[in-house]
């Protein structure tokens, strides 16, 4: 999973990277801001745009690429609150079915929406889910604890065929 | 088959057009200028606003805890008996309102006077490597957390995400006497406090059809004298998961935090003292930020 340092590799391997993981932190980012797409984008760009500038090498990119697109998105969620009062824009979502599981994500804390994406969605085990967040692995697991339960609440558990 | 919050997560949005993303990301993005110094004169001038401030927030402390009885009290009760918790959250400084609250025998009551989204943190000083978060959601009024009797701080965060803010904390006593709050603080000194490493401690969930067989699962050199009970308060709001002692010999050598929400039951955390010779110590642990 760790790729070397980002300043010494060539370019293209750095969009590799991209090609590879930015979908998995854009979905966390999307999860983490409530559902602000255009967050998501920004803070993805923002985040690969300084490992493309950064002077210094970037031993583990991948965490790196997460802890900052993360900070990235905190720092703009909170520059909206301040100016606005708001969380998020209103979810910018292509298909109204998918309305129900973004309200719900917004009843989960930050931390735990991201956590349920990364390791459902992204498909990464805890420790991994864990190292991205900058957590342990054992706040990683309540937090997965806690948002399943709250989802499971919130829009159901009966089994259903997969879609 | 899949459960249906399962299913509906996978309706979530991807990435739109990663091509373009990587163009944007690649050319078209500024980065962020480092931050300059201000001039002397701004830094000094931020000082003495600072200062003024800190001996703003000094007022506040005396006041709360008694230098101006009756001044701080909620819009319904009294400041030095309350029954709920509350705190005002001004951007990212708080604000405690009753400073000496009752708690129930579910736990301490809280209503936060703050935007949805909003999260509090809140330190017991009886466990200092573990946080309670107060997460108001959109729908919240008033939250029931089980932050233990004894003194704690609180402290508002809007970010949430690895904040190095300095944190603006604000002290509270949570009086437990009528509670009914089973202690699960370790018989052992703090420096002699590990967490535990145990089986299936890399993933959600283990196979145990209760808590006593969670527990087994995790740590199997438990000895069959020593008792499993549950502590904390008596009545927790969070029915999905508890937090259990381990007593040996009329001493608490552990605690544990347990999913109980469905079975399979897991452990989720789990900390004691070394000389119990119970699991593995955790070294890559030193705390347990429960941040929600």
């Amino acid at each position: 999973m760790e790729r070397g340092d980002a300043r010494s590799r060539p370019a293209h391997d750095l969009e590799r990277l991209f090609h590879e993981e930015a979908p998995g932190i854009w979905r966390a980012l999307f999860a983490y801001t409530g559902g602000s797409r255009e967050i998501a984008d920004d803070a993805l760009a923002e985040a690969f745009a300084r490992a493309i500038a950064n002077g210094t090498p970037i031993r583990r990119p991948v965490p790196w690429l997460y802890a900052v697109s993360f900070r990235i998105a905190a720092a703009e969620l909170r520059r909206r609150r301040r100016t606005t009062g708001e969380v998020v824009d209103a979810p910018t979502v292509d298909a109204p079915e998918v309305a129900p599981v973004i309200d719900a994500l917004r009843q989960l804390s930050p931390n735990q929406r991201a956590a349920i994406v990364l390791f459902y969605e992204v498909d990464l085990p805890v420790a991994e889910v864990a190292r991205r967040l900058g957590i342990s692995s054992a706040t990683a697991r309540v937090h997965l604890h806690r948002g399943r339960n709250r989802l499971r609440e919130l829009l159901g558990s009966e089994e259903v065929d997969e879609p | 088959m899949t459960e249906r919050w399962r299913a509906e997560l996978t309706g979530l949005p991807r990435l739109d057009d990663p091509e373009r993303a990587w163009q944007r990301a690649s050319t078209g993005i500024p980065t962020e200028p480092a931050p300059q110094l201000p001039p002397t004169r701004q830094r000094i001038g931020a000082a003495v606003v600072a200062l003024a401030l800190f001996a703003g927030a000094g007022v506040f402390v005396y006041s709360a805890f008694g230098g101006n009885e009756g001044s701080v009290g909620g819009p319904e009760e009294d400041a030095s008996d309350a029954s709920v918790l509350r705190i005002r959250c001004d951007g990212e400084r708080a604000e405690v309102q009753t400073p000496f609250v009752r708690a129930h025998p579910d736990g301490v009551h809280v209503v936060l006077d703050a935007p949805a989204g909003t999260t509090v943190i809140a330190r017991s000083a009886r466990f200092p490597y573990r946080e309670w978060g107060l997460w108001r959601g959109d729908s919240e009024q008033e939250l029931v957390r089980t932050l233990p009797p004894g003194d704690a701080f609180v402290w508002c965060d809007r970010g949430s995400y690895r904040s190095t803010e300095s944190r603006h904390e604000v002290p509270v006593v949570v009086d437990g006497s009528s509670a009914g709050f089973v202690p699960f603080d370790l018989d052992c000194r703090p420096e002699d406090e590990r967490w535990l490493e145990f089986p299936g401690s890399q993933e959600p969930m283990d196979d145990a059809p209760s808590v006593a067989m969670a527990v087994e699962v995790a740590f199997p050199d438990l000895s069959p004298l020593d008792v499993i009970e549950a502590a904390g308060y008596p009545e927790p709001p969070e029915k999905t998961s508890g937090t259990f002692r381990v007593v040996r010999g009329g001493r608490v050598v552990m605690w544990m935090l347990i999913d109980t929400f469905v079975s399979p039951y897991s452990v989720l955390v789990a900390r004691a003292c070394h000389d119990a010779g119970i699991g593995t110590p955790d070294r890559d642990q030193d705390s347990f930020v429960m941040t929600p």
